[in-house]
């Protein structure tokens, strides 16, 4: 049986239903997602999936947006700010300490 | 005389029903409207017998018109109009008994001196197909069979008058009586409960004096309604002449209380417009009694027993608005801070450029007294007429605020949007920090800061001195971080022999200045003596690991376990998207408390920044929410200080100090670092 950890994406999934696959670097940069994805012991990491029960599909898509953004930037110098509509901040300030981003 | 009069309109009274002349009718009518209604308010008084003969004999007479108004059929009025109706019936009976006092002629003779007054307000629109209507009405009077032929002459826009029920405004106090409309009872107004027509009756009191149509009778006894005086009244003081109060002299007590009511009503719509309503009537409203309407609405708001329908609105009103004043002005506003507004506001008046807000003991800039003076603008020096060229000057004001010997402990965000400020002096005050936003005072050339609790000084000032015009500044004394005490990561300026490898505190530090290896103008310039430790701070801007919290001089720094990432963590990235709110600084505590909780500090803080009108990251430049790193400089600028004006010589004693700096990255580091 292979062994799902060792795929190189996993899957988001929103409280509404909505699946996002991110690369599993991005993934990490949370460690609240790192922990439980890069282990065996949990479901999620046997799955490969984890579920946000806490946002809407929305969020978890600014979410994603936010993890692959940071992946993408990692060692850069001068990095451009991300866009955040005004509506969602408050919401992602919420992810952001559940996530502990 | 009036006596005679009445009686004699009674007897005029009978003719109607029996002539089917219709003028007769409608002018007797009018009489008997008239008439009962001043046996309406007679009730009280103690001519009883007269009046209750008079009313008994008119309730005899008018229970054809109350039958008459029953016959209108309108479902609000019938309750009344029945009780009416068979009040009348029983003092029909009795008409005979003249002096008796029965409680029930008077009783019909009250309702059906309502419905007549109303029939009498009524005319005030001077309606047409009111009038027509009122024909209509006489026709269907069932005692009166003979002129029911005249059913024929019912038109369909009748028909819609009586049946709609429009509440039609109510008069126009006076001036429309007219008598060929006095028998207008069957109208719309009929609807009114009994209750509103008691109200509209006192119109009617005041109705006595008519404006446009001449007295019927050469007994009349009201003057002004001949039309030779149509003029001469008008014209006097741009009101009329008007009586108030009842024929036989007693004074309506609060005629005019009603006013506001009949002001809302005023506006609906009658439906019909008739020139003559719109020059002679309309245009008279406004100057009519305008400077008694503010008086009689105060007159009402002050008395309390007097309860119109809007005067407890105006009564909230006035008490809301005394509140509000009173809760602006007196109860934290202290003496020290109106004196302070007093001097700003004169200062503003004269156009003085230097504001001197010394020993008034503020604990508290007040939020306004400052913002004021960004406009703040010098008047023209020029006072007589020989002009010379030296008289041209700048309008632009040499700005200095003074605020020595206060007990301030905190600044104002006021205080540093007046970007044009020169001076700005606080000495011998309270402050235990400057804000960095003093960034934007880049006009300062001096500033004292002398006598404070002050442990560091800002880098932002830093830039001021090194960018900006400041060239003047007082800081000590001060409390501040002593370089021997505090833990130095790097020394800047190691003249000869000291290198990094000690730590400052082994050996004496290198506190003298060496002009060899200095480029030129180093003695002017502020010099880089030492850095300290960098404290890395976590996500929330706490500090982390094992760093002492928030104690300077910090320890041992804790340098971030994951490799350097300058990418702005999700918070960060949120918090600047909700630092650029619209509606963040009207944000209150309260409000913000109703948050989660673990997000309440961090919209404090964005709020703080917004209010600050943003912090950008002293080594990137970027605007930032939290600090990621902080770390203290060491810097020497004793030539400007206490405006010295000469270089540094060599091997003289340096005097760093403490400046305390921020970045918004864990990447955002001392560079020699």
């Amino acid at each position: 049986m292979a062994q799902p950890t060792d795929s190189e994406f996993v899957t988001i999934v929103s409280d509404d239903g909505f699946e996002f696959i991110i690369p599993r670097s991005t993934a990490y940069v949370s460690e609240t997602l790192r922990i439980p994805l890069s282990s065996t012991n949990f479901p999620e990491g046997r799955d490969g999936k984890f579920v946000l029960k806490d946002f809407s599909g929305v969020i978890v898509e600014k979410i994603c947006e936010y993890l692959c953004y940071n992946e993408k930037h990692k060692d850069q110098v001068n990095v451009p700010d991300m866009d955040i509509p005004p509506e969602l901040c408050l919401e992602l300030l919420m992810a952001a300490d559940f996530l502990n981003t | 005389m009036k006596f005679t009069t009445v009686i004699a309109s009674l007897c005029l009274v009978a003719a109607p029903f029996v002539a089917a002349e219709e003028t007769t009718t409608s002018t007797a009518t009018t009489t008997i409207t008239k008439t009962l209604v001043r046996v309406n308010s007679v009730t009280p008084t103690p001519s009883s017998s007269v009046s209750s003969g008079v009313s008994s004999s008119a309730g005899s007479s008018a229970s054809n018109l109350t039958t008459m108004s029953v016959s209108t059929s309108t479902p609000l009025s019938r309750a009344t109009s029945t009780t009416a109706a068979a009040a009348a019936a029983t003092s029909t009976g009795a008409a005979a008994n003249i002096g008796a006092g029965m409680p029930a002629a008077l009783a019909a003779a009250g309702y059906i001196v309502v419905m007549l007054s109303i029939a009498g307000l009524h005319n005030a629109s001077r309606n047409p197909s009111t009038r027509t209507s009122h024909k209509t009405v006489f026709e269907y009077k069932p005692n009166e069979p003979g002129r029911q032929s005249q059913e024929a002459r019912l038109n369909p826009r009748t028909e819609i008058a009586m049946d709609s029920e429009i509440p039609l405004p109510p008069p126009r106090r006076i001036r429309h009586r007219s008598p060929a409309n006095a028998n207008a009872s069957a109208t719309g107004i009929a609807v009114s409960s009994f209750q509103r027509a008691r109200r509209l009756s006192r119109f009617d009191d005041r109705s006595s004096q008519p404006s446009s149509d001449p007295a019927l009778f050469s007994s009349d006894d009201i003057p002004a309604s001949g039309l030779e005086n149509y003029h001469a009244t008008v014209s006097g003081a741009g009101r009329k002449r008007r009586y108030r109060g009842t024929w036989w002299g007693e004074q309506v007590l609060d005629p005019k209380r009603k006013r506001a009511e009949f002001k809302d009503k005023r506006n609906v719509d009658s439906g019909v417009w008739m020139g003559s309503d719109e020059s002679g009537a309309e245009s008279l409203l406004p100057s009519e009694d305008g400077s008694a309407w503010g008086e009689d609405l105060r007159k009402s708001v002050l008395d309390p027993r007097k309860s119109g329908s809007s005067t407890p609105f105006i009564v909230e009103a006035e008490n809301m608005a005394t509140q509000n004043r009173v809760v602006f002005k007196s109860p934290e506003e202290s003496d020290a801070h109106r004196f302070a507004r007093q001097v700003v506001g004169d200062c503003l008046d004269k156009g003085q450029e230097s504001i001197d807000l010394g020993d008034f003991h503020m604990e508290t800039i007040p939020s306004g007294l400052l913002r004021p003076l960004q406009h703040l603008t010098k008047l023209p020096s020029v006072k007589e007429a020989p002009v010379s060229e030296n008289v041209f000057t700048s309008l632009q004001p040499f700005l200095s605020i003074y605020l020595p010997n206060n007990s301030l402990s905190a600044l104002h965000n006021d205080l540093f949007e007046l970007t044009n400020l020169k001076v700005l002096s606080l000495r011998n005050n309270k402050l235990t920090e400057i804000p960095s936003t003093i960034r934007r005072l880049t006009a300062l050339e001096v500033l004292n800061l002398s006598v404070n609790q002050l442990t560091y000084l800002p880098w932002e000032l830093l830039n001021l001195i090194q960018q900006g015009e400041l060239k003047h500044l007082t800081v000590r004394p001060n409390p501040f971080l002593r370089i021997e005490k505090a833990q130095i990561a790097k020394w800047h300026n190691t003249p000869t022999n000291q290198k990094e490898t000690e730590n400052g505190e082994a050996s004496s530090p290198p506190l003298h200045f060496d002009d060899q290896e200095s480029p030129l103008g180093a003695g002017w310039s502020p010099l880089h003596i030492a850095t300290g430790p960098i404290t890395y701070m976590n996500m929330e801007g706490n500090p982390m690991g094992d760093s002492p919290p928030r104690t300077r001089p910090t320890l041992t720094p804790s340098g971030p376990e994951s490799p350097v990432n300058d990418t702005p963590s999700l918070r960060e990235v949120a918090l600047r998207a909700v630092s650029k709110l619209p509606y963040l600084e009207q944000t209150t505590d309260e409000e913000l408390a109703e948050y989660p909780a673990m997000i309440v500090p961090l919209l404090r803080r964005a709020r703080e920044v917004r209010a600050a009108g943003g912090q950008p990251c002293s080594v990137c430049h970027r605007e930032y929410v939290i600090p990621r790193t902080e770390w203290m400089e060491w810097w020497d600028f004793t030539p400007c200080e206490n405006g010295m004006k000469m270089p540094r010589c060599p091997g003289e004693m340096l005097r760093p100090l403490p400046f305390r700096r921020f970045g918004c990255s864990l990447s955002c580091v001392p560079r020699s670092c």
